[in-house]
């Protein structure tokens, strides 16, 4: 073999060495670079799609800061997280805004799931009939979610007709996607409620200690020293005597009538709930 | 390589002698290194056909000058060569020649000396060659030939047949496995007359003399100043010729030639001696006659003791092929070579033929075109990875943005969710409020009874409690759904006889779903105003709230939206643009415009919590129970205005008595609506609400 032919065949060889090393290492670059120019495309469609998704975000972070103003504001609102602590914290906000005290008791019940979205709780005290309406109200109307499954109210003594007993199991609901509770203002309560005590009994065996005025006349202690038609003088346990015409005040109620004839005079008097008369005899006095 | 070609050995055969002459070069200047010679057994090219009977005897005899026993006439070269070792075997083997140029001489009876007027053509060559050389010779391409100038005269010199000196130099290689580089061969008086030309310092015109006078070869060279003029051939027979002999063939060739004596002799070749110059030195006494000792060449220390002027002379055929070796590229030179085409051949490892210039061409193409193709891939990739660098933090900075927006819309998203739990949650729950609502009322309306008890009853209530009228309690068990008296007792309190009753109930129904719904409808009808107000960029900046703002609501809205006035305020208030309620206060109009609801609710309830008692909270509360009424939310709309309808003097109080009389009228309340607008007529006539009033109160 010649140089020639030699050096033909080791060019050759280099050519074709060239060639092939050339391929690879193009056909990889180009794959490369195919493979960033098709990544690039992809990220350019991906930022195309952003960009129109982004084109509305302006109205999205609007909708959403008022969406907050919102939830703040609308009638019912589940809030994030409940604990006893929050719920009892939120019960004494409920106060605050009732601008009320009631003394309750408050226990967390143990009926609960584990992986419930709801705490249950017991509440009970006494107090004024109007003050647990107003607070069953709020707790039903303002805007955290809390049902209150039962209730119980009773009367209290006569001596404070318009206090109640009461008890109450309710539970606070709450999901992680709620408002967080501080966020949440006072809602107004519309819904008005009668002030009048349903529980307050009207008529009672055994009166309820009442303040009565001393410089009124007690009934139960007076006898009849004398009688005109317009006129009656009683004496009291104490000696004094009092002068009435009809209409006069006396202890529970008034002079109703005077009966100079028949000597009696009739007082209309509501000690016990309802109005009763109470006639007294010239005779019957001693 | 470059290396290499700063050492030549010079190799010259003459007669039965070998000699070798090593020389380096370093920038211009040549050493002698060592000078080595070898006698033969006989001659190289002494078989030859041309020499045919030519042998010398004495070439045979042991150089100590013993007769020998040993008669191998009728043995052959080649069958001793078979089984001795040469004498120059050893030499090569001696010396590195594989690290040099080696320069040989070619023989002298193998030249043919063509006479030609000018430089031929190659086929003039071929012709002229094949007219003068065996056939078998021409065919088998054992010929080279180079142009050779004497005195301007211009001769094909060519020589024919094998150089024996080369073979046995290529023998020498391959037994020591070895490549030498052979950069020439060269007829004995052109390597000589090169070397006197590049180390002559003779003056123009001065006639000088080379005489060499080797084993085989004698001749006599001359020069005109360094140009060479003449080739005297002295024949003589003799190995070892007297040296009157030689002056007497030198002067005969002098004289046929019709020259004069030299002005100067060198002498040198084998037969140079001391004596033979002194001798030639008294013969022509016009001539200053000297051995050729080369005072050009450098001679280091060892080199200067080891050679002597009469040794130089001696090598001087050898040096003279080493040093045209070492300055053939240089100008001056005798270009003169007759190394064999093959050999040329095989030492060009480079040389190309058209197939590897094709393929060089193409290696060439290729290689640009890859390169330009990974530049421009390599520039692609650059580029794209900047981009991609790029675009990766565009993608990284929107995807965020995007996923919060995401996250709002989810959050927007799970509003409604929300709201959906929240009425699934409240479905027949929280009847409390209007069960103790409903108790109170009744009882309220049905003196002389009483709840003793309230309580929750399986899936209801049960009240228990008296009264001192029985039929109350019929009508207490209708006060809910499903009432049912479970007993009614009677007893005396005193003289009075009451009635005990326990009743149960089933809970009353309470529209949560309803006050959610507003919820939802609210938030629906707030996300289509925000889809609406992407529309709407040009909002009404100059801070009055636009009738417009009324006219596209829902068809109750738009009843009242056709017939409301609008309270502006004076545009004295709003002059002062630094104060904060001023801006507030068009905070809330443009949110008015914007039909921002919640917002405008918002702002609203902040403004008239911070400026309770400013001009323009009284058209700030107008505004809130207007949209109210938009919303159908009659009842926060006369929450709104209740406090400005207890002020007649407010300058907004016709305005608002005109939207009160609607709210009432929504309500189906016609007479209070009537009553709050014939209000307007009577008290504020002149008014331009007294007009909607008249109108309204017609049309009732």
């Amino acid at each position: 073999m010649t140089n020639t032919q030699r050096n033909t065949l080791v060019i050759g060889i280099i050519l074709a060495l060239v060639a092939g090393v050339g391929y690879y290492v193009t056909h990889r670059l180009k794959k490369e670079d195919d493979q960033i120019k098709a990544k690039n495309q992809t990220l350019r469609t991906e930022i195309v799609k952003l960009d129109k998704m982004l084109a509305q975000r302006e109205a999205i972070e609007r909708q959403f800061e008022a969406l907050k103003i919102m939830i703040a504001q609308q009638t019912k609102v589940l809030i994030q997280n409940d604990t006893p602590a929050i719920t009892y914290n939120y019960l004494l906000q409920i106060l605050k805004w009732m601008k009320r005290n009631i003394n309750f008791d408050f226990s967390l019940s143990s009926k609960k799931a584990p992986d419930s979205s709801w705490n249950e709780y017991i509440v009970q005290g006494s107090a004024h009939y109007m003050s647990v309406v107003n607070f069953i109200k709020q707790l039903e109307y303002q805007r955290p979610v809390l049902t209150i499954d039962e209730i119980t109210m009773a009367e209290h003594t006569v001596a404070v007709s318009d206090t109640v007993q009461f008890s109450m199991v309710f539970k606070t609901h709450f999901s992680p996607e709620g408002a967080a509770i501080e966020t949440v203002p006072e809602k107004e309560v519309p819904a008005y409620t009668s002030p009048y005590v349903s529980f307050r009994p009207r008529i009672y065996d055994t009166p309820p200690e009442m303040e009565i005025d001393p410089a009124l006349l007690q009934i139960d202690k007076t006898v009849i020293v004398g009688m005109t038609p317009t006129r009656v003088f009683l004496r009291d346990d104490r000696g004094i005597i009092h002068i009435l015409s009809i209409g006069d005040r006396v202890a529970y109620g008034y002079l109703y009538s005077i009966d100079s004839k028949q000597e009696k005079i009739v007082f209309r008097l509501n000690q016990y709930g309802s109005t009763e008369d109470k006639t007294l005899f010239m005779q019957a006095t001693k | 390589m470059a290396k290499q070609k700063r050492t030549a050995y010079g190799i010259a055969e003459d007669g039965v002698s070998i000699k070798l002459a090593y020389l380096t070069r370093d920038g211009q200047q040549i050493s002698l290194q060592a000078l080595e010679q070898v006698e033969l057994e006989q001659s190289l090219y002494q078989h030859l056909p041309a020499q045919p009977a030519e042998a010398q005897p004495e070439a045979w005899k042991p150089e100590n000058g013993s007769s020998g026993e040993l008669q191998v006439e009728d043995i052959s070269l080649d069958t001793i060569s078979s089984f001795r070792t040469q004498p120059y075997e050893k030499l090569f083997q001696t010396y590195s020649l594989n690290q040099g140029l080696l320069a040989i001489n070619a023989f002298e009876e193998q030249f043919i000396k063509l006479p030609i007027g000018s430089e031929p053509t190659a086929k003039q060559k071929q012709k002229l060659v094949r007219e003068n050389i065996p056939a078998a010779e021409f065919k088998e391409k054992h010929w080279q030939t180079s142009v050779v100038s004497i005195n301007e005269q211009p001769e094909l010199w060519v020589h024919h047949g094998n150089n024996r000196l080369l073979e046995i130099l290529e023998a020498a290689q391959k037994s020591q496995k070895t490549r030498f580089y052979f950069k020439l061969a060269d007829a004995n008086e052109t390597a000589l007359a090169n070397l006197y030309m590049h180390t002559s310092t003779a003056a123009e015109g001065e006639k000088n003399m080379v005489l060499y006078l080797g084993r085989d070869f004698r001749r006599a060279l001359l020069f005109e100043g360094r140009k060479w003029t003449f080739s005297l051939p002295i024949s003589i027979t003799q190995q070892q010729p007297d040296i009157d002999i030689v002056y007497s063939k030198l002067s005969l060739a002098l004289d046929e030639a019709h020259l004069a004596d030299p002005q100067n002799l060198y002498v040198c070749g084998d037969n140079c001696f001391l004596d033979s110059v002194e001798y030639l030195r008294t013969q022509l006494p016009n001539t200053n006659v000297e051995m050729w000792h080369l005072n050009n060449l450098y001679l280091d220390g060892d080199a200067a003791q080891l050679y002597e002027a009469d040794m130089i002379a001696r090598f001087a055929l050898p040096i003279a092929l080493a040093w045209k070796a070492l300055t053939m590229e240089e100008a001056g030179v005798v270009k003169s070579n007759f190394l064999p085409g093959y050999i040329r051949e095989s030492q060009k490892s480079f040389k190309l033929a058209w197939h590897g210039y094709l393929l060089f061409a193409l290696l060439f193409l290729a290689t640009l075109f890859l390169a330009f193709t990974y530049a421009n891939l390599k520039n692609s990739i650059i580029r794209e990875n900047t981009l991609n660098k790029t675009l990766t933090r565009e993608y990284t900075v929107k995807k965020q943005q995007a996923e919060s927006m995401l996250a709002m819309q989810r959050a927007i998203e799970q509003q409604n969710k929300n709201l959906e739990i929240i009425k699934t949650l409240l479905t027949d729950k929280n009847p409390w409020t209007e069960i103790v609502t409903r108790l109170n009322n009744s009882f309220q309306t049905h003196p002389t009874s009483w709840i003793t008890n309230l309580r929750k009853e399986g899936e209801g209530i049960k009240v228990t409690g008296v009264t001192t009228y029985r039929p109350n309690i019929v009508y207490f068990a209708s006060v809910f759904p499903n009432g049912s008296i479970i007993n009614a007792k009677h007893r005396e309190i005193r003289s009075f006889t009451v009635w005990d009753f326990e009743i149960n109930y089933s809970y009353p129904e309470v529209d949560w779903y309803k006050m959610m719904e507003t919820d939802a409808e609210n938030l629906r009808r707030y996300q289509e105003e925000q889809r609406e107000l992407q529309l709407k960029k040009d909002l009404d900046a100059q801070g009055k709230p636009t009738a417009a703002a009324g006219k596209s609501q829902d068809e109750q809205v738009s009843a009242i939206g056709s017939a409301i006035d609008i309270p502006y305020p004076d545009k004295k208030l709003l002059e002062n643009t630094n104060d904060p309620a001023v801006k507030a206060y068009k905070d809330i109009v443009t949110a008015f415009n914007a039909r921002n609801n919640w917002l405008m609710v918002d702002l609203g309830v902040k403004y008239i919590n911070n400026y309770p008692r400013n001009t323009l909270t009284s058209y700030v509360r107008w505004y809130l129970a207007y949209r109210a009424v938009q919303n159908k939310e009659n009842d926060k709309a006369l929450i709104w205005i209740e406090p400005m309808l207890s002020n007649k003097r407010d300058a907004v109080y016709p305005y608002t008595a005109l939207l009160a009389g609607m709210i009432y009228k929504n309500h189906g309340n016609k007479q209070a609506a009537d009553n709050y607008w014939r209000s307007i007529t009577q008290d504020y006539p002149q008014h331009p609400t007294a007009r909607t009033a008249r109108k309204l109160i017609d049309a009732q």
